[in-house]
């Protein structure tokens, strides 16, 4: 049977990956600064999904769970799946870490402010935006710079399928590390925070919870490279995408609740930085252009 | 939204007469009142909502159930229940700490002087208190407070550290949890203060929240209080205030929050189009298939409490199912509503955040299925 569990190079490239985030020190921030974004196109992630970029959905997956892990700012998910569907000198932008790409599903734009170029996607097609019209700026449930817009169509593009899967599984891949990041913290907790003459994580009350929210992340993270591998033998399915999004999505967001209600209030405290992640997870999960639960279904 | 609009009355059959009309009385009170800011009953309980309670207080309300000796109507508890669950579906205010929880624990424990000091100005409103409870190693499990109070003359000297306290910031008096001489571990040497927040010795420290709002760290060093502000026998707080806290649970997550909760998501299905999915339809049946079961529950818990029982099974069901309500309903909202659900101010988005802490604050879900499985099923299982 094929083994399709990450590389030893992939895990390697994704260490790497998170040392830089993390020397940015902008984990969990509303958008990345123009260093950190030159950063990751230097070490060749942001083109790595472009045809000569080297590298395949499954590099993407590991390197996309890995950015979760460290709460990696802005659009890292859409510029990466656009490389797949720009060429020339839109592509080289990209890869110089000039350009940065955003979907939209025609109405919402996130991250509009600091969005280079803007795609919007229906179904398995999508479209350079030639006009973004007028932009309005909105709060967002986790504080990213969003915004409304009536964009006007320019050019379709080619290759779209297969972009937009490579989309739907970095976002999975990216949730689940968000996911996993929160886990480990409720762990931690668990295991340090004494109640009753026991660590909480001696009690069933708490420690499963945690533990089957573990399970469901793993086994999705393990669908998220099932799916890739998939895509990597030549089976571009967006049903199949869809799945795997609705999936971590549900994986992901159980881990925040699982890891909210096991730290209490500190949880509930801005200063643990809990809340920065599960609200990311719940505003990411809804990233257009699948930005409804009926559109995944 | 007005109760008798066209709306399904859950309680339509239960209420008497009398009940019926308190419940019309407060309604058109309501329906007047103009100093409800938005979401006011996520804000605490000082600014508008302290205004609110004193309006309340002059009608008489906040102590309707009462015994007449101390300034009350003895009204059945259901009347109470009326009131807090209303102004739960306004959004006014959560219920009161001082009128509930810690008058009913005054009239049975307290002394006179204390009595005719504090519930005059529970009745009325004015006084404003927070809970002096949980600690940092004193969450779950209450018993391991460490806050000491050491007597010196006719006052205790009190040194602690308080955390998660609600209303601090605002509140005029702690109701304090700590322990005395001989200060043994375990239940057996709390006792409980009544300690002015003005007192030298008090810092309050904000802890910000993920709903935009903050609870509190209390720091008490050598902070005297009068021993004349003691609640009831020395070291005998636990038995007090478990009892207190068993009773006063089932208006802890109040149904007419839910049920207004649940309706502001139905608005929002209709203003975006989306009422009529198919999957919008079974999310929305199911949600009023659990609100309903709540609803029931928290029935179940008032005349249980009304026909002069403990309830505590009831009031911990209520609490448990009513939070888990609490948070499912914002979760299916921003399912359906997608990103038009977690952009600008939306309802849905604040509930979300703000229902994280509904099965965690004033007793863990954990907590009440270890009480349920006790209780219900003689399983002793641990939180």
């Amino acid at each position: 049977m094929n083994n399709f569990a990450p590389q030893p190079e992939q895990l390697e490239f994704a260490r790497a990956l998170m040392a830089l985030v993390e020397s940015r020190n902008e984990s969990g921030a509303p958008d990345a600064s123009v260093d950190l974004w030159t950063d990751l196109a230097g070490v060749g992630f942001l083109g790595l999904c472009a045809e000569e970029g080297g590298g395949g959905p499954r590099d993407l997956v590991v390197a996309m769970e890995a950015l979760g892990r460290v709460v990696c700012p802005g659009p890292i998910v859409a510029t990466a799946a656009a490389a797949h569907l720009l060429e020339g000198p839109q592509l080289e932008e990209l890869n110089a870490g000039r350009l940065r790409v955003t979907f939209t599903d025609g109405v919402h734009i996130p991250w509009a402010e600091s969005a280079s170029l803007v795609i919007e996607a229906r179904g398995c097609d999508a479209w350079l935006i030639a006009d973004p019209g007028e932009i309005t700026p909105v709060r967002t449930l986790s504080a990213e710079p969003w915004a409304l817009g009536s964009p006007i169509r320019g050019p379709q593009l080619r290759e779209s399928t297969r972009a937009l899967i490579l989309f739907d599984l970095g976002l999975s891949a990216y949730l689940l590390g968000c996911a996993r990041r929160l886990i480990d913290q409720g762990a931690e907790h668990a295991r340090l925070r004494t109640q009753f003459g026991h660590v909480i994580g001696d009690f069933q009350a708490v420690a499963h919870p945690l533990a089957i929210a573990m399970a469901q992340n793993n086994a999705s993270s393990q669908l998220v490279g099932l799916a890739a591998f998939e895509i990597d033998q030549g089976q571009c399915d967006p049903a199949r995408a869809r799945l795997v999004r609705m999936a971590s999505t549900k994986a992901a967001l159980m881990a925040a609740t699982a890891v909210h209600q096991a730290m209490g209030g500190l949880g509930f405290a801005i200063e643990t930085g809990v809340g920065v992640v599960s609200t990311r997870i719940r505003q990411w999960s809804l990233l257009p252009p699948a930005t409804r639960v009926f559109d995944l279904a | 939204m007005l109760w008798g609009e066209g709306l399904y009355d859950p309680y339509g059959l239960l209420l008497s007469p009398e009940e019926r009309s308190f419940r019309d009385e407060l309604t058109a009170f309501l329906s007047g009142y103009d100093g409800i800011i938005e979401r006011q009953f996520f804000r605490g309980r000082g600014g508008p909502a302290r205004s609110l309670y004193q309006e309340l207080g002059r009608r008489g309300w906040l102590s309707m159930c009462w015994p007449e000796e101390f300034g009350g109507r003895r009204s059945p508890r259901s009347f109470e229940f009326i009131l807090w669950d209303t102004l739960a579906y306004y959004r006014a205010c959560r219920p009161d700490l001082g009128p509930g929880l810690i008058a009913h624990v005054l009239i049975t424990n307290g002394s006179d002087k204390l009595r005719q000091r504090v519930l005059p100005a529970l009745a009325s409103g004015s006084m404003s208190l927070c809970l002096g409870y949980s600690e940092p190693e004193a969450g779950s499990e209450l018993t391991n407070v460490q806050t000491r109070a050491k007597v010196d003359g006719d006052a205790y000297v009190v040194t602690g550290h308080k955390i998660w306290t609600s209303d601090a910031h605002h509140a005029s008096t702690m109701w304090l949890l700590c322990r005395t001489a001989p200060f043994a571990p375990g239940s057996s040497c709390l006792s409980l203060l009544l300690v002015d927040m003005a007192t030298p010795g008090i810092t309050v420290s904000p802890i910000h929240t993920i709903d935009g709002h903050q609870v509190n760290e209390v720091f008490l060093d050598e902070v005297v209080v009068p021993a004349a502000n003691r609640v009831g026998e020395e070291g005998k707080a636990w038995t007090m205030i478990r009892e207190a806290l068993a009773v006063e649970r089932h208006t802890q997550v109040l149904p007419g929050r839910l049920r207004r909760d649940l309706e502001e998501l139905e608005l929002l299905l209709d203003e975006h189009g989306l009422s009529d999915e198919p999957v919008a339809r079974r999310s929305l049946l199911d949600l009023h298939c659990q609100l309903a079961t709540v609803e029931a529950g928290s029935l179940a818990a008032v005349a249980a409490i009304g026909a002069g029982g403990q309830a505590v099974m009831e009031a911990a069901q209520a609490k448990f199912l009513g939070s888990h309500l609490s948070q499912a309903i914002p979760r299916v909202g921003l399912d359906l509503l997608g990103t038009a659900g977690v952009i600008g101010d939306n309802e849905m988005a604040f509930l979300w955040r703000e229902s994280i802490l509904e099965t965690i604050a004033g007793g863990t879900v954990e907590v009440m299925a270890s009480m349920l499985a006790r209780q219900g099923l003689g399983l002793g299982s641990r939180t």
